[in-house]
């Protein structure tokens, strides 16, 4: 039971990350990226491969960050060069980063590399996990509390305000997008990593999983200064994943494997209803 | 400074010609749909004109995009909503626009600047740079935006019908601080407004804009 606990915490923290990532795009800079289902596995697809020939597993991290990076310029500026809605653009890099990922993955549609030496060998996996994780979130939140932060925040929040102020909204929405698909390759390489195992369709889901990580988080954790709402994504994707975990465990409820997507569809929308009723409720008609 | 010549876009400005010298005060006063909110739009850089060009210190800004002149145009707009960053703190909505124009470091000085701009507000709103301009009542924020608007070096400050969306106090209020930060600034000042009493706050060049082109009255 406490070993189950143990995994739900691990694999929440770097499903945690992804969060971070999604809150970065459709919170701070209010842009609904939807790349994040492809960069996921663009991340696991250089980390598989990179290990599995030797490489190491901290360079190839890094390099998971970089590739995730790529696939986020490409969205971003599709959106602000030529002008494609958000929602599209992400949808289509996603679609064609699965033929992108299939070629990093030599054409093979899994890479099992259980046997390479990973992050993760000969340490405690948890406790890899938090400090591969603290400097991450250190950098986070010392950016956003940066000028570049304030400028990628008032971009979210306030577009006009945003011009007259002299900021870039091109350049900002895509440097957002960037940093936020990094994060998700990042995710989707390390998760790799834990499992010794990439798929090219695993990445399906992250976007939903990481939202509804985002909510659980927001509605658990609320903080006033924004920056620190980052630490409620990992908290709200720990949550999320104990959660699952118990679902799936209780056999009373009859809960199986695959009824996990409907689940977690009925949480997010249950936590956004709340939201939305709280606000109304809250301000004065 | 600035100069506008043979300004025209769709219906609205028709070949309109205008120049504004430095330290000018300009009123601009206009029925609504005389195109004076265009023709601010025009300034600032938010909408391109069909025809004509524009000028700041003799240097050509026609094709200069918005975020690049607010260099030295600095702006409040209508909508106190739009002016500052509800979900921003005080402190955070000043920092932006302090950082307009320069990578300047906010540093404990420059938040005493700050405490000091804001005071000459008497809405103690130097001692609540911590809490959220979403919860400034309408006339606090538009006078939060005149003093963001003026936090960093400018040239031309725009003042769009800043009072419209306010009830009468709250318009003569901000008002009577837009009079008291453009006589302590001394620089050149455009205000736009559908109001002539506002003529009597200020001195300066008043124009009336009709069918899309200015006049002197």
């Amino acid at each position: 039971m406490f070993s189950e606990l143990v995994t739900s915490v691990n694999v929440g923290l770097i499903f945690g990350v992804a969060a971070i990532g999604i809150y970065i795009t459709f919170r701070t800079i209010n842009f609904a990226d939807l790349t994040c289902d492809g960069s996921f596995v663009t991340g696991a697809a250089v980390s598989a491969v990179l290990v599995k020939a030797g490489g190491d597993p901290y360079f190839a991290l890094i390099a998971s960050l970089f590739a995730g990076g790529l696939a986020g310029a490409a969205t971003g500026l599709l959106n602000v060069k030529c002008k494609i809605a958000d929602l599209l653009a992400g949808i289509i890099v996603a679609f064609m980063l699965y033929s992108i990922n299939l070629r990093i993955m030599h054409n093979s549609p899994n890479i099992t590399f259980i046997d390479n030496t990973t992050v993760f060998t000969n340490n405690n996996i948890l406790l890899t996990t938090i400090f591969i994780l603290i400097p991450i979130v250190l950098c986070l939140i010392f950016m956003l509390f940066s000028g570049f932060g304030l400028k990628l925040r008032a971009t979210g929040y306030n577009k006009k305000f945003a011009l007259s102020s002299g900021i870039n909204i091109a350049t900002m929405t895509v440097a957002g997008v960037v940093i936020s698909n990094a994060l998700v390759a990042f995710a989707g390489s390390l998760f790799a990593q834990y499992q010794g195992f990439c798929d090219v369709s695993q990445g399906a889901g992250t976007l939903i999983t990481g939202l509804t990580a985002v909510v659980i988080g927001e509605k658990i954790l609320q903080f006033k200064k924004e920056p620190f709402l980052l630490l409620s994504c990992l908290l709200g994707a720990v949550l999320y994943r104990i959660f699952i975990n118990i679902a799936l465990h209780g056999d009373t409820l009859g809960v199986r494997t695959q009824d996990i997507n409907l689940i977690t569809g009925l949480i997010i929308i249950a936590v956004i209803t709340m939201k939305r009723r709280e606000k109304c409720s809250g301000s004065p008609v | 400074m600035l100069r506008l010549s043979g300004i025209s876009i769709r219906n609205t400005l028709r070949g309109l010609d205008l120049t504004v010298g430095r330290d000018e005060f300009v009123l601009v006063i206009g029925a609504n749909g005389a195109g004076k909110t265009t023709l601010f739009n025009i300034i600032s850089g938010a909408a391109i004109p069909a025809a004509g060009k524009i000028f700041f210190n003799d240097r050509d800004v026609t094709a200069l995009p918005q975020h690049k002149r607010a260099k030295w145009i600095s702006s409040v707009l209508q909508d106190p909503r739009q002016g500052t960053v509800a979900e921003m703190t005080i402190l955070e909505n000043l920092a932006l626009s302090y950082m307009r124009n320069s990578h300047k470091r906010i540093t404990k000085s420059t938040v005493e600047l700050f405490k000091k701009k804001l005071s000459v507000l008497e809405m103690n709103l130097e001692n609540r740079l911590s809490e959220r301009a979403g919860d400034l009542s309408g006339g606090q924020r538009q006078a939060l935006s005149l003093i963001m608007a003026t936090v960093a070096d400018y040239d031309l400050l725009l003042l769009d019908e800043i009072t419209s969306s306010l009830d009468q106090k709250n318009s003569l209020m901000v008002m009577r601080i837009a009079e008291k930060v453009v006589t302590t600034e001394k620089k050149a000042c455009m205000l736009i407004t559908h109001d002539a009493n506002h003529i009597k706050y200020f001195n300066g060049r008043v124009l009336e804009m009709k069918n899309g082109a200015l006049a002197s009255c």
